[in-house]
């Protein structure tokens, strides 16, 4: 019933699959977990194995040559598996084809990645918007446009990066509106674009093949509202202040029948959470994260997170802070302790490269507080119970001064995302109604399952009183 | 669509009782986008729904498949005569 | 510390779950000045996280007339109170999977014929025809028509803003530390918030503290026989409509309801272990699946969405403890529901409100006076300071 590993590691993105390397070859038993059938993440994310891909992009080169790495050293890998809960003990409770019910590890590496922003405007649930990553997902994945005129919206490169490969696919691309007002924001940042060649290829690049097409590039503009029928039609945009605030009077409307929004990412910390790991309210990266010392550990020991999960810092930082916390863990584990220091230590260059990029990212990228009251009292905030800023607002007059409150008068935060959709959300219009700071409202508490699981794989039987048995289970 | 692609194997299957051409290896919900189709499912107050997040995460891609409730359309492989119905609630 | 605040009333309630909040609002409503302080938030404990059933049915026969009684009041709550509490009288079945329970259900039917409860007992074919979404195993069921259902968290919400309303004063994220008495007389009670301590000054204290009465109740000498329970539940995600009634099996260990959205809410029969922990144990969400898969075959193609605790207060019989305590004047227990007391909230609510305004309930209540447990046990083992574990610093689902 329960498994046992030295460490595992969980999430096969890049952070992952580096912490998984690091861990095995510095010889710790690993076990790797993904709940996609393939690794990589969305990093690396593969064409689905039933499509023949004549020329995967340098990325996708990249994380199979990474993964044959991870396959040599070793380690044992759960595809198609989710960490539904954590138990006493660092117990994780696994769902997936192959995967025990249950995993005792040593030590845990949480490279759980992160997830795109979501943000709410009047229209924003009309069937065609949808986040970038799932344009993202749908062209790299299965090679299908997402359809027929795309407006991106958001901000950062990645935006234009996926504009110029939905425009190499064949899409029409009618514009992408960047949040940032960028000239004027980017000059003391310059410093950090050092070292990061390939990704300044990729953004001159893309940019480069946008302009060839004329698709504009629209610096200080973002999405007001979408209008459809059943689904988009078209999108109202407007030019932002410098607070990331529509300037009234500034509105255009474009036909567009899909909407793509790229404002940035939320570190996916529920696990950490769930394991009672010290959090931290970082805007800048993303939102709530968990605390980490210099060898990615948690406040709980024998609890690593590293990459999106722990701070939006992208695939390279990832990568660096997986490998640290592979060696962390290994090393804990009782293997490689001696050299260990020194490794991680090799790896100071490339992580202090990779953070200050990371802090360039969020200084220019992080959008303005605007963003919040890009809704209005009738737009829905949490999709899946369809709760709308007018109830949130009702609750907060009922007396209601927190996530945890409104959810239970409101119930947004109770629908099938379990909060991940609409949390930022709500905590920004509770922070608003009541004057307080966004921290203080806090965000929805997480509780197992974190993903539905379905009943019939959760009725195990008790193992009584077996050494190595689950232990809460043995006390029946 | 990419030049240097082969899709995967033609197959069909039946959503809301139609028949529907996909291919191996897309999802349930990149069939339905590459049919044209933008919406799938109707919320408890009878709004529609389609793809949003795309990586399993917001929920809203729901449908039944093979007479199993609360099945995420983007993470589902498609399988030649899957039987999907996207009406009503859930 | 800064300086007391000072606050007056007629009537402290200490407890802010369904009980402390019905007090409040027939009090209020009939003229009187009450401050309620709830050491989390309204409805937040065992309140607003049971399972939702409402039920006269299957109770010792000291609560029988209460419940009823009580049930009365939720038919009309929605329109007392001017909110939807998602009440419906769907009907309870408490089924029965083996002979043993069988003749318990059949006894037990008899008894509540007798006081005027009208309930039904199924045999297999019958159960068969009226409930087809029942597994298997069950022999028979008794069914009572007049029980149901309930939202718990908008119920328990829903009378602290009536209350409010109507001119009560709540204190959330307020905890009393102290019933202050003089010569055998309440005089006040003291609590402590964020900003640091209020004083209550108040003839009258209604202790409604579920599991936490015990430790604030030593203050003013008085051992409660009380302990901490752990609750487990689960909900599914929506369902299609699959069942209308309130269902549970003892022997199975399982209680389930369907809300209105179409969540099946499945619950934990039984109290495992006696603790203020509230996290959820692996082996209590496996207990709730197999219970649900076999309750409810349907449910096998279910998931379970989201796993929640509380934490119960448990008597020695089971029974609540409400009403005054000899030797201190002004001082009204009403705790120790053990894991039915949803149903009985309005009317304790209501009764405590008799016992003060009118000096008389209109319900007798000495079968729940403190006093029937004799001399008290020695006190248990120290408990944890103010209350029990939180996650994030918040409360519950």
């Amino acid at each position: 019933m329960a498994d046992r590993v030295e460490v595992a590691v969980v999430g096969a993105g890049p952070g992952g699959l580096s912490a998984a390397l690091a861990a095995a070859e510095a010889g710790a038993q690993v076990t790797l977990i993904d709940s996609n059938q393939s690794p990589g993440g969305q990093y690396f994310k593969q064409a689905a194995a039933e499509l023949w891909v004549g020329n995967p992009s340098r990325h996708q080169r990249e994380g199979q040559a990474l993964w044959q790495r991870v396959m040599g050293a070793g380690v044992r890998f759960l595809p198609e598996t989710v960490v539904w809960g954590t138990f006493e003990g660092n117990l994780l409770a696994l769902h997936g084809p192959l995967a025990p019910s249950f995993l005792q590890a040593q030590a845990i590496i949480l490279a759980t990645g992160a997830y795109d922003r979501p943000v709410a405007f009047p229209g924003w649930t009309l069937p065609g918007v949808m986040t970038a990553g799932a344009a993202q997902v749908l062209l790299k994945h299965q090679r299908i446009l997402p359809g027929r005129r795309i407006l991106l919206a958001g901000t950062g490169p990645l935006q234009v990066v996926l504009a110029a490969e939905l425009v190499r696919a064949g899409a029409n691309v009618v514009a992408v509106l960047e949040g940032a007002r960028l000239f004027r924001e980017s000059a003391p940042h310059v410093g950090a674009l050092w070292g990061q060649w390939q990704r300044l290829v990729e953004g001159l690049s893309s940019r480069l093949t946008l302009f060839r097409r004329g698709v504009p590039f629209r610096p200080g503009c973002c999405i007001v509202a979408a209008h459809g029928a059943a689904q988009v039609e078209s999108a109202t945009i407007a030019r932002l202040d410098s607070h990331w605030r529509p300037i009234p009077g500034s509105e255009e409307t474009l036909a567009c029948d899909t909407l793509c929004l790229g404002y940035g990412f939320i570190p996916s910390n529920t696990l950490s959470c769930l394991l009672g790991a010290k959090q931290d309210w970082r805007p800048d990266l993303g939102g709530e994260i968990p605390v980490r010392d210099r060898h990615m550990q948690t406040s709980v020991p024998g609890v690593y997170a590293v990459g999106d999960g722990a701070g939006v810092g992208g695939g390279p930082l990832a990568q660096v802070e997986g490998e640290i916390a592979g060696i962390a863990a290994a090393a804990r584990t009782g293997h490689g302790a001696d050299g260990a220091e020194k490794a991680i230590r090799r790896l100071d260059p490339m992580l202090a490269r990779e953070r200050r990029f990371q802090r360039m990212y969020a200084a220019l990228f992080t959008p303005g507080p605007g963003l919040y009251e890009w809704s209005r009292d009738d737009t829905i905030l949490c999709r899946c119970e369809e709760v709308t800023q007018a109830d949130v607002r009702r609750a907060v007059a009922l007396g209601a001064d927190s996530a945890n409150e409104v959810k239970a008068i409101t119930r947004c935060g109770m629908g099938d995302c379990q909060g991940r959709m609409c949390g930022q959300l709500v905590a920004h219009c509770i922070a608003r109604e009541t004057g307080r700071p966004v921290a203080e409202a806090g965000l929805f508490p997480p509780r197992p399952p974190i993903f539905p699981v379905p009943i019939v794989a959760l009725g195990w039987e008790p193992v009584n009183g077996a050494a190595g048995g689950v232990p809460e289970l043995a006390r029946r | 669509m990419s030049p240097a692609v082969e899709r995967g194997q033609a197959i069909t299957i039946i959503v809301d009782g139609v028949p529907l051409p996909a291919c191996m290896g897309e999802t349930i919900a990149g069939a339905l986008l590459a049919a044209g189709r933008k919406a799938w499912r109707r919320t408890s107050h009878g709004q529609p729904r389609g793809m949003f997040c795309g990586i399993g995460l917001c929920f809203d891609c729901l449908v039944t498949v093979n007479g199993t409730p609360n099945v995420r359309a983007c993470l589902t492989p498609v399988a030649a005569g899957m039987v999907v119905d996207t009406g009503g609630k859930p | 510390m800064r300086n007391s605040r000072r606050i007056g009333a007629e009537v402290a309630i200490v407890g802010g779950g369904i009980v402390g909040c019905a007090a409040a609002y027939y009090l209020v409503r009939r003229g009187v000045k009450v401050v309620l302080l709830e050491k989390s938030v309204i409805g937040g404990e065992a309140s607003g996280r049971n399972g939702g059933g409402v039920r006269a049915q299957c109770r010792d026969r000291r609560e029988r007339p209460l419940a009823m009684a009580s049930i009365k009041l939720w038919v009309g709550l929605e329109a007392e109170l001017g909110f939807d509490v998602e009440y419906v009288q769907g009907g309870n079945i408490r089924m029965a999977a083996n002979e043993g329970r069988m003749a318990t259900l059949h006894r037990e039917g008899e008894e509540e014929r007798e006081d005027g409860l009208a309930v039904q007992v199924w045999d297999r074919d019958e159960l068969r025809r009226r409930t087809p979404y029942l597994g298997d195993i069950f022999l028979g069921a008794k069914y009572c028509p007049t029980d149901g259902t309930a939202n718990p968290l908008l119920a328990t919400k829903a009378f602290g803003w009536a209350a409010k309303r109507a001119g009560a004063t709540i204190l959330t994220r307020t905890e009393a530390v102290n019933i202050g008495v003089q010569a055998g007389q309440v005089t006040s009670v003291t609590a402590r918030d964020k900003d640091g301590e209020i004083v209550v000054e108040a003839p009258q204290a209604i202790h409604a503290g579920g599991p936490w009465t015990p430790q604030l109740s030593r203050t003013l000498g008085i051992q409660v026989p009380i302990e901490p329970a752990r609750s487990v539940l689960a909900v599914t995600q929506r369902m299609p409509p699959l069942f209308n009634e309130f269902i549970s099996s003892h022997d199975l260990g399982v209680y389930g309801r369907q809300a209105r959205q179409g969540h099946v809410h499945i619950g934990g029969v039984g109290t495992p272990g006696q603790t203020f922990d509230q996290s959820m144990p692996a082996a209590s969400i496996a207990h709730l699946a197999r219970g649900a898969a076999e309750m409810v075959p349907a449910l096998r193609g279910a998931n379970f969405l989201r796993t929640w605790a509380g934490t119960l207060e448990m008597t020695p019989d089971k029974v609540p403890i409400i009403g005054p305590v000899d030797g201190i004047q002004g001082y009204l227990l009403a705790s120790g529901f053990s894991g039915h007391g949803f149903c009985l909230g309005p009317i304790a609510g209501k009764l405590l409100c008799e016992l003060i305004v009118d000096g008389e309930p209109s319900l007798p209540l000495h079968e729940f006076r403190l006093a029937r447990f004799g001399e008290p046990a020695a006190p248990a083992q120290a408990r944890e300071g103010t209350g029990s574990p939180r996650l994030r610093g918040m409360e519950h689902y």
